[in-house]
């Protein structure tokens, strides 16, 4: 583990990890002077540009309507679309570009050093209190456009995640946008996230909160999860009115994905599982939108791994959902919402009937925006799943609040502090749980 | 724990250190001169303006804070056409969360800030550029033009041809040839048909100044 690591999983009692949480919490978000300073070293694009991070993030890393314009344009700034003028042709963006550097075209480090204090519940096992202070993450970005052409790359390269060092590439395509500013469409190929910020406010998986949303990180059963990174070949459609009033976006994305379990298939397999994803994103107000999105996959499961009874089954893995925001008060206030049907192909034993996993799942949120770069957050996430043929319908619900704050007039330093109680049954025991955590954490981007 | 685990583990621990303190090095170096984004905006005095125009002040500063610093939006020398057309492309951005009306009262701030300034910071009408002699202050501003004209890619098509082939563009005269809000206008969008790119968006606005009395300089053939 890396040095910076001054403590881990180390067991104490409940209380004193939250009284420090909250002394320290209460002393950088209330007390600009103590806070961290600001940084001379920001991020590759504010620094392209010399924008601040609110230009494309509502807060760090969160992506506003020009952030995801400028995602859909092959990282080019969108330009400004006029009533009764011609929208510039991608190439005339890439011309208009600054020279070529490393320096605006890679982000060093984006570091998040957190802390959390948990306190984990289950039927018939004692308590158990956890509090721990450590580098959650620390991830190296080289992404830009490649100099005179209409291609550009993204690579992401985690050093640390989850607390772990363990250098890895995590995503890196290579992709090209041609059309023009208000009539777009992309193809890139590589290893893409299927869900980072590729939707509207409401469907993306980078929320206000320091902890990922349930209803985009859960397991299920079949030990899958939606938020993964596939590989593949991903063709999209931006299409935008003048003003950029109104944003209609398509993305099909094709891909040699994950197992079941979550790891990435990037070598021979014995089952070649492909996925389907279809994202669709109308953005009809400024931050305001409305997302579906349809995913369809074919695993290989091993169930009961290394037991006598060990087995493999293929099951079909459907989710389709829809999702909104609308960000009222002159962004003031986002109220955010979606649903999400889960379909799984499930078998508990073999030989024996094919079942399904089944799940809908809802939540709603409202981000308080009270001066710019400082936010309150509240969330709730209720999944109701059942097993066909299983024991019943459960549920697993996630409350969440949160507090953001970004230190500097830029926007690249934040903090946060979030409280979350994720309670309910599993859906294949019914075995209850709770998990209720306190966590805070800063995240530095330059 | 195993030796080859341990290896593995100081090597990560190396090279995380390298890295923290290479990215750290060179981003000082490279970025912390050009980027502004975490300079505090410089407060503007506006207590002895009309109240409208404070209360247009306060939509400028919200609005057009949220991008990039209030400078940017308030260079000294801005014309009246100049601001209009700045402020309605700014608001044809994705961005841009203002309406027809708060546009008009930006544009109703920033030029009544402009003719409030004290004498010799007001903006210049272009007519008058060409024929106006050069002020000691508009000298030292071409000489300083001059020299972030040569450091950039401009002097690579402009001055001495691309591999020293001839001119692709001759800057002769263009002083007396072209407005500042048509310079202006060619420095930020460029010229695609001749593959002239824009200036960088990182552009100070001292630099663009600076750039722009070098230009109106170049007089004759």
């Amino acid at each position: 583990m890396i040095s910076l690591r001054v403590l881990n999983q180390r067991t104490q009692p409940y209380w004193i990890g939250s009284l420090f949480l909250l002394a320290l919490t209460l002393l950088l978000l209330f007390s600009p002077e103590v806070g961290p300073q600001p940084a001379a070293a920001i991020p590759a694009y504010a620094r392209r540009y010399n924008l601040r991070c609110y230009a494309c993030h509502t807060i760090e890393p969160q992506l506003n309507e020009q952030g995801y314009m400028f995602k859909r344009l092959g990282y080019h700034l969108p330009p400004a679309l006029q009533k009764g003028t011609l929208s510039p042709h991608i190439s005339d963006l890439v011309k208009q570009e600054p020279m070529w550097t490393l320096g605006n075209n890679a982000a060093f480090a984006v570091a998040d050093f957190d802390f959390a204090a948990q306190r984990n519940t289950q039927d018939g096992t004692t308590p158990t209190s956890t509090a721990s202070f450590q580098v959650g993450s620390w991830t190296a970005y080289m992404s830009g456009w490649v100099p005179d052409t209409n291609f550009y790359y993204y690579s992401q390269i985690n050093m640390i995640a989850g607390g772990n060092t363990n250098p890895s590439v995590k995503g890196g395509y290579f992709g090209y946008v041609g059309g023009t500013a208000s009539s777009s469409w992309l193809v890139q190929g590589g290893q893409m996230r299927v869900m980072g910020a590729n939707g509207t406010t409401a469907a993306n998986t980078e929320s206000l909160l320091p902890n990922a949303p349930l209803m985009w990180e859960y397991t299920d059963p079949d030990n899958f999860t939606l938020d993964q990174h596939m590989v593949g070949l991903r063709a999209g459609y931006t299409w935008a009115l003048p003003r950029y009033k109104q944003i209609l976006a398509a993305s099909l994305s094709v891909s040699n994905g994950d197992h079941a379990d979550g790891s990435t298939i990037t070598g021979p397999d014995a089952k070649n599982a492909k996925d389907l994803y279809l994202d669709l994103d109308w953005w009809y107000a400024p931050e305001s939108g409305v997302s579906f999105l349809s995913y369809y996959g074919k695993k290989n499961e091993i169930q009961n791994a290394g037991a006598p009874n060990q087995f493999t089954f293929y099951p079909v893995i459907r989710r389709n959902g829809i999702f909104a925001n609308y960000m009222a008060f002159h962004d003031r206030l986002d109220v955010l919402g979606g649903f999400m049907d889960d379909h799984d192909g499930y078998e508990i034993n073999q030989p024996g009937p094919a079942n399904n996993f089944i799940s809908k799942d809802y939540y709603g949120e409202l981000d308080y925006f009270i001066v710019r770069g400082t936010a309150a957050i509240v969330r709730y996430d209720r999944l109701n799943q059942h097993i066909v043929g299983g024991i019943g319908g459960v549920s697993q619900e996630q409350p969440s609040f949160g507090l953001e704050r970004a230190f500097t007039p830029s926007g690249n330093i934040v903090g946060r502090l979030s409280y979350s109680n994720l309670h309910g049954r599993d859906p294949i025991a019914g075995v209850g749980s709770s998990s209720r955590t306190i966590m805070s954490d800063v995240e530095f981007n330059f | 724990m195993q030796r080859k685990e341990f290896l593995w583990n100081m090597a990560g621990r190396m090279a995380g250190l390298l890295l923290l303190v290479g990215s750290f090095g060179t981003a000082h170096a490279q970025f912390g001169g050009f980027f502004n984004g975490n300079k505090r905006d410089t407060p503007i005095n506006v207590s002895s303006y009309p109240a409208n125009v404070q209360q247009e002040y306060k939509a400028f500063q919200h609005t057009c804070s949220e991008c990039h610093t209030l400078d940017r939006g308030l260079r000294v020398t801005q014309t009246p056409a100049m601001a209009k057309y700045w402020v309605l492309q700014m608001q044809a951005m994705p961005a841009a969360d203002f309406n027809g009306k708060q546009a008009t009262g930006i544009i109703d701030f920033i030029n009544y800030h402009q003719s409030h300034l004290p004498q010799g910071q007001q903006p210049e009408a272009s007519s008058s550029v060409t024929t106006k002699t050069p002020t000691p202050t508009a000298a030292a501003a071409a000489l300083a033009g001059k020299q972030y004209f040569d450091s950039a890619p401009c002097v690579l098509c402009h001055t001495t041809g691309i591999s020293n082939s001839p001119k692709i563009i001759s800057l002769a005269g263009v002083g007396e040839k072209l407005s500042r809000e048509q310079m202006v206008k060619v420095l930020h969008g460029g010229k695609a048909s001749l593959g002239m790119p824009a200036i960088p968006a990182s552009t100070t606005s001292k630099d663009l100044d600076n750039l722009i009395a070098y230009l109106q300089s170049l007089k004759g053939k």
